[in-house]
């Protein structure tokens, strides 16, 4: 974990999904650097002959409930918004090739870390009270070699609108 | 001499309050009604990963009754998350197929083993209750979708 880089992703109220998503990946490689982690967003396949070089980041949204800001969506004379919660499962997938659960527990331990010091950044990007849960780890599977651990990431943002 | 002063009303204002609070408690169930869906999904997600997804059967088709079966039902003040084993087939000794998981093969035999006598893995007991529940705790604990959707319903009715 080096200095701490500001988040330079711009949170798109249009977009909160993709938006959120690409913050979060920004803030990832910030500390898991990319030439030693993969970090996606889109469903990894993973077969029996799957061979994995490095360990994979994999985060999926799972869902987002809108609700009003504060009594109505009014915000100002122009804007209206609405909050969004959203939840992201964050999978860490690893195999004996690229260091097993020990390697996976490394991971979730550094995530764990940056977002209790450094969540704050997610704050100033827009993703608000960032918080992440238990990690747990799930074995193995018999259509694949693949194994790791989860946890779950879950924030709020404000989507704003003229109107 | 003038009178000053004001004239509280506390029985009118007791009313109020009592109605706020049946208003609320209506907006609640009504919350878990409208959450209902949300839940059976998130229930169904962690059954997906706790049962399914660990383990391939070669011995055996799949007819994912547990996982179809997840249920959210408002009871009274209530809302429960269960699996509804109505209609479903169940074994010599009369356990759903899918609770047999549970206490596997020892208690609940199976119809069906290997011929040549071998214990198989789908045969060892598996407790998928706890690790699901578990995880659905934890969840909802941390996400605040449901709460969002019982406030929500809190909001339209006061």
């Amino acid at each position: 974990m080096g200095d701490i880089d500001l988040i330079t992703t711009i949170f798109d109220s249009d977009f909160p999904i993709t938006g959120s998503l690409s913050i979060i990946k920004e803030w990832i490689i910030d500390y898991l650097l990319t030439d030693i982690y993969d970090i996606s967003d889109e469903t990894p396949q993973f077969d029996e002959n799957y061979i994995m070089t490095k360990p994979m980041i994999y985060l999926q949204f799972m869902s987002g409930q809108v609700r009003n800001v504060g009594i109505g969506k009014v915000i100002n004379q122009t804007q209206k918004a609405q909050f969004e919660n959203i939840d992201v499962m964050c999978w860490i997938y690893v195999d004996n090739n690229v260091g097993g659960l020990t390697r996976c527990r490394e991971i979730a331990d550094i995530l764990k870390t940056v977002i209790r010091k450094n969540g704050y950044l997610l704050n100033q990007a827009g993703l608000t009270n960032p918080r992440m849960g238990y990690f747990r780890e799930f074995p193995k599977s018999s259509y694949s070699p693949v194994f790791g651990g989860r946890m779950l990431m879950s924030f709020r943002v404000l989507c704003s609108y003229n109107g | 001499m003038a009178s000053g002063g004001m004239k509280l009303d506390v029985e009118g204002f007791k009313k109020q309050i009592e109605e706020k609070k049946k208003a609320i408690l209506l907006g609640v169930k009504e919350g878990f009604k409208n959450g209902q869906d949300y839940l059976e999904n998130i229930m169904k997600f962690y059954i997906e990963e706790t049962v399914y997804n660990v383990y391939t059967p070669v011995m055996y088709d799949r007819t994912y009754e547990l996982r179809d079966n997840v249920t959210a039902k408002v009871v009274g003040n209530s809302i429960y998350v269960y699996v509804d084993s109505t209609g479903m087939d169940t074994t010599a000794d009369g356990i759903p197929y899918p609770y047999r998981v549970l206490e596997g093969h020892k208690v609940h035999p199976y119809e069906h083993t290997p011929n040549d006598g071998s214990w198989a893995g789908y045969m060892n007991e598996r407790n998928w209750v706890e690790a699901t529940r578990e995880e659905f705790i934890s969840h909802m604990n941390q996400s605040q979708q449901f709460l969002q959707i019982v406030r929500d319903s809190i909001q339209k009715r006061i």
